[in-house]
């Protein structure tokens, strides 16, 4: 693939970067979920999963990004790449929450692979803070309900929804 | 005249020609030079401003096309109104290089006399929702680009923020028109709130920029919003656009409607097919919905349809459904086969045809997907 079409595949895929940055009258402007989210999930230090989380970063709250995608370097230097984060989790990560904000990983999986996923991060992390738009999963949501089908599958966790508005969900996923 | 609307202060020439809008020109239905046409409020009749600063002026100077200001101030003005004058100027023959509607708070509604109708938010959005898909329907495969101004705050569906051809829902309020002169009006005065709410110079300026680098950077619709971005070789077609190249051969004589992105393949299309929106007797849809519930969806491929139709060629986005089953269908459990019972729906029969390419790939990677693909043929 053609490096520049790669960086713009990488933008594309975290068009909130975008949104993160844009100044609106004035201030920075974030959105209701976002301050939800920084508010009141992510206190202290925290884990982000290939979801460009280090606009979370500031002198109280530290981030470690895990990006599949090497390009993030050159966003931020310090971030560590792994190719298979769905299937793998690194043994350096030690921290209690682990943040997956609309992760391009999570784009056109199946709800088998999600929960997969979220079975493997929850042996190492508490709480586990997901956004991402359920329709772009591959289950028929027109029928069956995105938290349920997941519930099914990830057992002895509590399921949070801080957020469900124009296809973005965001929700926490607690281990009991 | 220098005292117009709610600006007293003597210091704005304001000249209206014959139509009524602000110009020195009268615009006449019969002209053929190159236009940049701009529909909008007071804020894009630049009130308060010299005409010269308006950002539509300043964009239609950078383009060098001459300026149809159709920005309609006080009571007259709504964004129904816009509709109504984008519905028909596309049935002149006009040579419209440029389209820049500036939309004005959804909860404006004139009826032509000295107020407005107060209207509950949802209904306003679902209003403006309306509006802005029939001047998509409009103005597909043209120039074109929008914004929604006047602060309106409003919680809009995704496929209103994510429109390509959206410039700015709520601008950054960079100035307003200065107040000065008004010292022998109290401070709340109606004309002090009404002028000083205006952009000033340095706003027009700021959006007059972004929406020439919009067209600098888009030429068409979409033109940069997933293809040009992702396929390197833009003459190059996808497989699905082959699918719907190959159906469209089928029917050399029929004259198209295109309901689709306007990137190279409109060009293409528009090279070797006859595409008219207004007479046809062929419909083209590809992934031009986006955010709709299955009803909506249906009412809409069904508003194309009249009796003339031989063809249609329907490509869908099964990812971009809203989840509300406002067709009370009993869903099957495997997503295809639902949307197959959502197009059933539609007055026509329709036929299936196979997803040509796989959900994700290299260049499909972003913006398109697999379509499902749908066919209708009379005989």
């Amino acid at each position: 693939m053609h490096p520049l079409q790669q960086t713009r595949l990488y933008a594309q895929g975290h068009p909130l970067i975008k949104l993160w940055r844009m100044k609106r009258r004035n201030i920075a402007f974030i959105e209701p979920a976002w301050a939800t989210l920084i508010d009141h999930e992510l206190d202290g230090d925290f884990v982000s999963i290939d979801s460009a989380g280090w606009y979370f970063s500031n002198d109280s709250r530290h981030c470690v990004a895990v990006e599949s995608n090497p390009l993030s370097k050159k966003f931020w230097s310090d971030v560590h790449i792994e190719h298979d984060v769905m299937t793998w989790h690194p043994t350096y990560l030690e921290f209690h929450t682990a943040l997956a904000y609309f992760s391009a990983e999570h784009r056109y999986c199946t709800i088998e692979e999600f929960v997969s996923f979220c079975n493997l991060w929850l042996q190492f992390h508490p709480k586990l803070v997901i956004g991402l738009d359920p329709t772009k999963l591959k289950f028929n949501y027109l029928k069956f309900n995105f938290i349920d089908c997941v519930s099914q599958g990830v057992k002895s966790a509590h399921f949070n929804i801080l957020d469900q508005s124009n296809f973005h969900l965001l929700f926490t996923i607690t281990k009991l | 005249m220098t005292c117009y609307g709610s600006d007293f202060r003597n210091i704005i020439d304001y000249t209206f020609n014959n139509q009524g809008y602000r110009s020195l020109e009268d615009f006449e239905i019969t002209d053929t030079d190159p236009l940049l046409v701009c529909l909008g409020s007071s804020i894009a009749t630049g009130h308060g401003l010299e005409l010269s600063q308006s950002f539509s002026s300043i964009i239609a100077q950078k383009f060098n096309k001459k300026l149809w200001n159709l920005g309609q101030g006080c009571f007259r003005s709504s964004n129904q109104t816009m509709l109504e004058q984008v519905e028909f100027l596309v049935t002149t023959d006009l040579n419209i290089d440029y389209w820049v509607i500036q939309f004005t708070h959804i909860n404006r509604q004139g009826n032509r006399s000295n107020s407005y109708v107060e209207l509950d938010n949802d209904v306003c959005i679902k209003n403006f929702c309306d509006i802005l898909g029939k001047i998509t329907r409009l103005l597909a495969g043209k120039k074109w680009c929008w914004l929604l101004t006047d602060w309106s705050g409003s919680a809009f569906p995704n496929w209103v923020t994510g429109h390509p051809n959206k410039i700015a829902i709520d601008p950054d309020s960079v100035d307003f028109v200065p107040v000065t002169g008004y010292e022998h009006l109290a401070p709340g005065d109606h004309a002090i709130r009404m002028l000083k709410v205006h952009p000033g110079t340095e706003w027009n300026l700021v959006i007059a920029n972004q929406i020439i680098d919009y067209f600098g950077t888009n030429s068409t619709r979409s033109g940069t919003y997933w293809r040009n971005k992702q396929v390197g070789d833009t003459s190059a077609l996808l497989a699905q656009e082959v699918a719907c190249v190959n159906f469209l051969k089928k029917y050399q004589n029929l004259t198209w409607c295109w309901q689709g992105f306007s990137d190279n393949f409109f060009n293409y299309c528009n090279a070797e097919f006859t595409i008219s929106n207004t007479n046809y007797n062929g419909v083209i849809i590809i992934n031009s919905l986006i955010g709709v519930t299955p009803r909506h969806f249906v009412e809409y491929v069904d508003s194309l349809l009249h009796d003339d139709v031989e063809a249609v060629y329907l490509a869908i986005n099964r990812y971009e459904f809203i989840p509300t089953n406002d067709l009370n269908i009993d869903y099957h459990d495997d997503l295809g086969q639902s949307i197959k019972q959502i197009v059933q729906h539609i007055s026509k029969p329709f036929q299936a045809l196979s997803r040509d390419c796989p959900d994700v790939d290299g260049n499909h990677f972003v913006g398109m997907h697999g379509l499902d693909i749908f066919v209708y043929e009379r005989n």
